[in-house]
């Protein structure tokens, strides 16, 4: 009986062993395993909530308020606040997962939308129908869109093929001619439309009128690509004086073609100040322009009833007082019209421009129904036009071609775009905006 | 008392003992499971804490309030084991976690073994903010490995060349840690056992 007693004890003790033993077998690792797909499964949840905000966004413009109140989305929850960060659209989206528990992960999403600007481009293009091409020695720095197509081709020799250094997206693919090589930093993309301007942004400052005469020329331009017709014209002088002034010199009564290439102002001619942020706005006539702009300063022209007008004519550098591609600049320059914006012969580009073979240009240019073209595109010195902005054109046209070396008297520009990054978060007076709102920041964070 | 009783204290005891010893067999082997799970467990935690950190920072990549003063390269450093990205740190006058809209960086680097672990695998995860001094984790990360792709999904051969950094469109971090104090294995006295958990995840630079 003792025994029998001693075994059951034994039996008992070993029972109540491996209960202890069983309790002190924690889950601990797999708890920690749990927590982190649960952050996942937060983070998704985010995420998604991000993507459904965008979604009723497009459809609802004006979508503001708590839209998703800790509502139930994939065994978690989610909660929508959309609200209005000064001129910026805040959008913060909260994912929880599980929806309570001690093993409840939050993860957040937090982006900022904005309205969009066209001048998120190097060049933008309506209808580029591929018969001006991207060709030797042509780069672009920034991203460039066709609602058409883009024709790439070369010239004879192992030659630098065009080069692009950041998207490249059309409606219709490539055309791309046989031996040509065109360097691309990301692969191209086709099926892709980017809704085109069809006006300027309305003139939120009053516009600043050169003048009140007007004056009849004509001048053919562009290689005969473009024929101005018989309007009337100014040629305006943009400079900074010795007090710091933004002013413009200008005159009316015609080219006055010399040695030195167009403009040729003189000490006799008008002087005036324009506005800080100031636009100048001149209907009906075609503009020529050059010089250098302090801090935001557009110019605008459009033709008068009759069609005529609305060209701008670049005769020389148009520079930013501070340069922007040395860094931070305050400086904005809008170079906009209806119609094209032409560089212009000036004869003599070497002593006119900025004496090392380039063309330059800072601003986003807009040619809302028309295209950048470069007069004499073919028998001009052969240069490099340097804009630091953004082009934004219904139309490609030419600016020159060839593979002759820099410096050569005859074939024109080659292309040298770069992307002004400041136009991501600022931008030239009248610049059109896009009808659709544009992603500002993207910021994911772990609340808990 | 008699015959009975005897074999009544004879067959206790042997049966006892027998259970005795299963006992303590079982209990050694409870204590072995316990040791792998308290090594699964560091190691786990472990890796979660650093992922955590590395998880935080890498969708911070591209990113900036101000999104004008981000430029390419975003990623201005790329090898197998190290790297640095540009980014905009956590202001902490805001709790949402926003940046000030200032350009930052954040390097990561695998660093030296940790000496003072028993386990010789181990090696520091330095992280550092701009220019600052590299703070290490002793976190028992044996494997921290970098690659990175192209935005057609084609890895770029390590270290980048400044030239292709701005091909750099995501960036895959492998990491494994082992526990720090391995335990001398049963299948020979030379060997440490150890606990081994991996993390690998795809991050892409936030194109703002």
């Amino acid at each position: 009986m003792t025994g029998r007693l001693a075994l059951l004890l034994v039996a008992g003790m070993i029972v109540a062993m491996l209960i202890v033993n069983a309790m002190m077998n924690t889950s601990d690792a797999t708890d920690n395993f749990v927590s982190y797909v649960h952050r996942s499964n937060a983070y998704d949840i985010a995420v998604s909530g991000a993507n459904e905000a965008s979604t009723m966004m497009y459809f609802n413009k004006s979508l503001r308020g708590h839209i998703k109140n800790n509502e139930t989305l994939s065994g978690g929850t989610i909660d929508i606040v959309i609200q209005n960060v000064g001129a910026k659209i805040q959008v913060v989206s909260t994912g929880t997962y599980p929806p309570s528990g001690p093993n409840k992960q939050t993860q957040q999403v937090i982006f900022y939308l904005g309205p969009g600007y066209f001048d998120n481009f190097v060049v933008l293009t309506d209808n580029d129908d591929g018969t001006v091409p991207w060709t030797t020695y042509d780069t672009a720095y920034g991203a460039v869109h066709s609602n058409n197509t883009l024709k790439m081709d070369h010239y004879g020799g192992s030659l630098i093929m065009p080069v692009f250094n950041d998207r490249v997206t059309t409606t219709k693919p490539l055309i791309i001619t046989a031996g040509t090589k065109p360097v691309f930093t990301y692969p191209p993309e086709s099926g892709v439309s980017v809704q085109f301007p069809t006006a300027f942004d309305s003139v939120a400052d009053p516009p600043f009128l050169v003048g009140t005469t007007n004056f009849n020329s004509t001048i053919t331009a562009g290689n005969g690509l473009i024929n101005l017709n018989t309007a009337k014209e100014v040629h305006m002088q943009f400079f900074v004086d010795g007090s710091g002034n933004q002013m413009v010199r200008y005159f009316r009564d015609g080219k006055r073609m010399t040695n030195n290439g167009y403009g040729d102002f003189r000490t006799t001619d008008t002087v005036a100040a324009v506005p800080s942020d100031g636009i100048v706005y001149e209907p009906g006539v075609d503009v020529y322009v050059e010089g250098t702009i302090k801090d935001k300063v557009s110019v605008l022209t459009i033709p008068d009833g009759s069609g005529k007008g609305g060209n701008l004519i670049v005769t020389n550098d148009v520079l930013c007082q501070t340069d922007p591609r040395a860094g931070s600049s305050p400086d904005f320059i809008g170079l906009l019209a209806q119609n094209n914006v032409i560089i212009g012969n000036t004869g003599n580009d070497n002593a006119t421009n900025s004496g090392s073979n380039r063309f330059m240009i800072d601003a986003s240019i807009v040619a809302l129904t028309g295209g950048l073209a470069a007069a004499d595109n073919s028998s001009r010195n052969r240069q490099i036009l340097d804009i630091f902005g953004s082009i934004t054109q219904e139309v490609r046209r030419g600016v020159g071609y060839g593979s002759l070396p820099i410096g050569s008297s005859t074939g024109g520009f080659m292309k040298g775009y770069k992307y002004d990054y400041r136009l991501l978060n600022d931008h030239a007076l009248l610049m059109p905006t896009t009808p659709l709102l544009s992603l500002q920041s993207w910021l994911v964070h772990t609340v808990i | 008392m008699g015959y009975q009783v005897i074999l009544d204290i004879i067959g206790s005891s042997i049966i006892g003992g027998l259970l005795f010893l299963t006992l303590l067999n079982f209990t050694a082997q409870t204590m072995e499971t316990k040791q792998t799970y308290r090594d699964e467990i560091v190691a786990q935690e472990n890796l979660v804490n650093v992922v955590t950190v590395m998880e935080e920072d890498f969708r911070r990549m591209g990113y900036c309030t101000v999104r004008s003063n981000m430029s390419n390269p975003i990623v201005t450093m790329a090898a197998a084991e190290s790297v640095r990205f540009k980014t905009d740190l956590p202001d902490p006058t805001k709790a949402s976690g926003e940046g000030d809209g200032v350009v930052d960086s954040i390097s990561y680097a695998f660093g030296a073994p940790v000496l003072a672990t028993a386990n010789p695998n181990d090696r520091m995860l330095l992280r550092r903010e701009n220019t600052g001094p590299y703070g290490g984790s002793s976190m028992g990360v044996t494997v921290f490995h970098l690659t990175y792709l192209t935005s057609t999904g084609d890895s770029i051969p390590s270290p980048v060349p400044a030239a292709r950094l701005n091909e750099i469109n995501a960036v895959e971090v492998t990491i494994s840690v082992e526990n720090i104090n391995p335990y001398s294995s049963v299948s020979g006295p030379d060997s440490l056992a150890t606990v081994l958990v991996n993390w690998k995840q795809l991050t892409f630079q936030i194109k703002n």
